[in-house]
């Protein structure tokens, strides 16, 4: 009873049917010996007043000619009756005449006097006056008092009978509704059982069998509703509806096993969206979640129309999860039963034209390309965890080789992904080893030929890898983030090694940095250069900032504004490989620049190439003429030298005075090209 | 109703208890009544015999309720002939009968004086100890419903139907229910209990 809430619902069932039926049967039971007992009271009363009439008409004789003893002889006629207590006649003057007591009832008592008609119950007797008339006339009346030993005695009997009726029906009933109650509830509880089911496999494919179309039929059909629900949520990827990569990766394990046993080939596409991160953080993730749902429905259409669909068994088309996302702007194709690995390739080029098309997303016309790589079953890998990895290396590769395009996967691709991997693990710790270090390359005045500074470029000294160059490590070093750690300490480095020089009497010494296109683009940049410049206590004047063309030229006014900012602190500006970018010569004349370095490129062939040597020549006029200063890359030979001297370019750097040089070696350098020169003008 | 209420009925049925009533004031007459009431002086014996007469009476008037008559003799609006004949001792008293109700019908009083105005009678009441001329009449059975009730010694043995007679101080009655059945009378059983002898 306590329990009844934590009951099972059979057992729920069974106590309220029972606890009803019990209920009702009291209630009908108790009213039932209610209705009863009244019935034979009234019966009982009826039958006093039947007895009293009769008697009383019997008794006129004996009441008329006043007859005591034949009146008396009338009233022990009662004894037959043998619930009656006690009776009296009266004559006709209501003066008692002759009363009578059952024996063992003695000593009841009678009215003295004739009291008026009356028929009812007085505490436990039942009493009867009856006045009697003979011939029209009032001849006295009668008196009689009965116990009610007959009702309590029926009473008694009849409650026996119905308690007994009553255990009877209820054990009846408690097998009945147990029985019925196993009946009802048995899809309940296998309902409860599949959910359980449900829940400890985690298996949404399992569904419940309606049967019935009472509310746990609907309970049922909205229980398989929400399986179905939870089935695609778990197996499927929300916005774009395609398979999630839980579901893909199951396929692919199931399609293996297949194509081994079949001995198929399969292929493994992988892709990914160039620059989408980019367009996310521009146009807003809404619109980057409009343009994967556009590009992953393109990527269905196109695997689906085409010849090679996954079709595992009798199953419905596979081909739902044969294209899956695998997060973020990451998609993968399963084809099975390929002949040949350039079928794949095939594939991959219609996947390619599809997802090239531009798209128009709210109002933004947005261009995209995938990179594609792919992997073949059993070439390529014979597992699944392989054949994965081995595909997106091969897309890696595919960005790397210059976005929007395929790769098949070769084995060198994973000597170059592992390396890369390494690379970048060494060169997160680079910087704490000590293994950057920055190299010094002198600048030349182009008149005097004294040193005028240098320009720091970083190295790299790895234990794994040798000397990595800066072109391959710095683009790693943009890649993973690191690129501002390492610029903000060559700055530092190379002011404090300025300012060291310029107070060992190396002549007010300018040095020229690097800045890459993150570290110019980043906020704060004014800030931590001033930092820098005070940590150092290097003059701003000795500090040269080389920016590239495109840097600059790109996000212009805001380019511009950051400029001026560095030349109000008094710094230098130069603009790196010259004429070798998209430059606008409007802009040249908006920017606050110092210096134009002219590229390598023009000064290489400066004296056997007429179009290098007019071009050369052209960018020194236009810079003189704009007030700036000419800087010449890459001198190697003396004949350069002249023709250069010749044009009034007002530095020089290459290999014809030094390469670069670490910064104790500079010195040294420094020393010898001084007392050198010294001596020449003595 | 002066003689026939009630309470003088009640007295009337124990002339004996009366006369008890008046002993107690006056012990020593009373005494002296129940042991010479036959030799009390004639103006005192007859009181008594009065109220005996009125005792009979009011026996008579009770005795007609108990008495079936066939339906046509009794009509509803009809009056009750109640005949007396022979030696009238009663005087008067019987007349009070007059006016009194039997059975829906209002009771006349007749004093015929042939045997053939007793066509009329509903009941008969024969006066006297002896039943003189009618002894014939009593012995016949007639198709005439008529109740004979008489006083004299072996009345129903005659052919009466109720007999009364005064025994213990008491009046009480004897009947034939024979003689009234084969007149087309019923008698109640009541008159049955109540009677001392019965001839069937």
């Amino acid at each position: 009873m306590l329990n009844y809430l934590e009951a099972s619902i059979g057992r729920k069932f069974n106590y309220t049917v029972t606890f009803t039926t019990g209920f009702a049967l009291c209630i009908a039971c108790g009213a039932f010996v209610l209705a009863d007992i009244s019935l034979l009271r009234e019966h009982m009363a009826r039958n006093i007043l039947v007895l009293a009439k009769l008697t009383g008409t019997n008794s006129s004789g004996a009441l008329i000619f006043e007859d005591k003893i034949g009146a008396k002889d009338i009233l022990m006629n009662l004894d037959a009756e043998p619930h009656v207590v006690s009776a009296a006649l009266y004559t006709s003057d209501d003066q008692l005449m002759v009363r009578y007591f059952r024996k063992s009832t003695f000593p009841a008592k009678v009215p003295e006097r004739l009291p008026e008609d009356y028929l009812g119950y007085e505490g436990n007797q039942l009493i009867v006056v009856h006045r009697l008339k003979f011939d029209g006339e009032a001849i006295g009346g009668i008196y009689i008092a009965s116990d009610l030993k007959g009702v309590e005695v029926h009473a008694y009997h009849l409650i026996k009978i119905i308690a007994i009726i009553l255990i009877v029906t209820l054990i009846f009933s408690v097998f009945l509704s147990t029985w019925i109650q196993k009946k009802l509830v048995r899809p309940i509880l296998a309902l409860t059982k599949l959910v359980n089911k449900v829940a400890k496999d985690n298996d949404f494919s399992l569904r419940a069998t309606k049967t019935s179309n009472d509310e746990l039929g609907v309970v049922m059909d909205g229980f398989n509703v929400m399986l179905d629900q939870i089935n695609h949520f778990a197996f499927y990827d929300h916005l774009t509806n395609l398979a999630n990569r839980h579901t893909f990766n199951r396929l692919l394990d199931s399609s293996l096993i297949l194509a081994r046993r079949n001995k198929q080939r399969l292929a493994v596409i992988f892709l990914d969206l160039d620059n989408f991160k980019r367009i996310n953080d521009t146009l807003g993730h809404g619109i980057g979640d409009l343009l994967l749902k556009t590009e992953a429905k393109r990527l269905l259409d196109c695997v689906r129309g085409s010849d090679y669909i996954a079709r595992i068994g009798s199953e419905k088309s596979s081909g739902d999860r044969s294209v899956a996302r695998f997060g973020g702007d990451e998609f993968a194709v399963l084809i099975n039963d390929i002949r040949h690995p350039k079928n794949a390739g095939i594939v991959a080029d219609r996947i390619l034209a599809a997802l090239s098309i531009p798209v128009l997303l709210d109002g933004y016309n947005v261009f995209t390309t995938p990179s594609i790589g792919i992997a073949i079953f059993p070439d390529d890998g014979e597992d699944a965890d392989i054949l994965l990895k081995n595909a997106d290396t091969a897309m890696y590769q595919a960005k790397k080789e210059g976005k929007g395009s395929f790769r098949l996967y070769h084995q060198d691709m994973n000597a170059n992904a592992h390396k890369r991997l390494s690379l970048e693990e060494q060169l997160r710790k680079a910087l704490e080893r000590g293994e950057i270090s920055l190299h010094y390359q002198p600048l030349i005045n182009g008149y005097t030929g004294k040193i005028k500074g240098a320009e720091a470029l970083m190295r790299w000294e790895n234990s794994v890898f040798g000397t990595v160059s800066p072109i391959e490590f710095i683009p790693i070093a943009e890649e993973i983030g690191l690129i501002t750690k390492l610029g903000e300490w060559a700055l530092l480095t190379a002011c404090r090694q300025a300012k060291y020089w310029s107070d060992q009497g190396l002549k007010p010494f300018q040095i020229a940095v690097n800045l890459s296109s993150v570290q110019f683009h980043q906020d704060g940049l004014v800030g931590i250069i001033e930092n820098v410049l005070v940590e150092s206590g290097l003059a701003a004047e000795n500090l040269v900032l080389e920016l590239t063309e495109s840097l600059v030229m790109k996000d212009s006014e805001k380019s511009i504004g950051a400029l001026n900012q560095l030349k109000t602190m008094g710094l230098q500006l130069a603009v790196d490989d010259f004429g070798t970018g998209y430059s606008s010569l409007s802009y040249l004349k908006r920017f606050p620049i110092d210096y134009l370095k002219i590229d390598r490129s023009f000064i290489k062939d400066v004296t056997t190439n007429l179009e290098d040597a007019s071009i050369t020549t052209a960018i020194i006029t236009l810079a003189h003429s704009l007030n700036l200063q000419v800087v010449a890359e890459g001198v190697e030979t003396i004949e350069q030298e002249a023709f250069l001297k010749g044009k009034g370019c007002d530095k020089m750097q290459g290999y014809l005075y030094s390469k670069p040089m670490a910064s104790s070696q500079f010195e040294q350098y420094y020393k010898a090209h001084t007392k050198v020169l010294c001596k020449l003008l003595e | 109703m002066g003689v026939l209420n009630r309470s003088n009925i009640l007295l009337g049925i124990s002339f004996c208890e009366y006369l008890r009533s008046i002993e107690r004031s006056l012990l020593p007459i009373g005494l002296m009544c129940v042991l010479f009431v036959n030799s009390v002086p004639s103006a005192f014996a007859d009181s008594i015999r009065i109220r005996e007469e009125k005792i009979k009476v009011a026996v008579i008037y009770k005795l007609l309720k108990f008495v079936e008559w066939p339906e046509e003799s009794i009509r509803d609006g009809d009056s009750f002939c109640m005949c007396i004949v022979g030696k009238n001792q009663f005087g008067n008293t019987l007349d009070n009968l007059n006016g009194q109700h039997i059975k829906g019908s209002v009771v006349d009083v007749a004093y015929p004086s042939s045997i053939e105005q007793l066509d009329y009678c509903h009941a008969l009441f024969i006066t006297g100890a002896d039943d003189g001329e009618l002894r014939e009449f009593l012995r016949q059975d007639s198709s005439r419903p008529l109740l004979t009730i008489g006083e004299s010694d072996g009345f129903i043995d005659r052919g009466g139907m109720i007999g009364l007679f005064t025994k213990n101080n008491r009046v009480r009655f004897e009947i034939n229910v024979k003689s009234a059945k084969n007149n087309g009378l019923a008698m109640s059983y009541q008159l049955q209990r109540l009677a001392r002898k019965i001839i069937q």
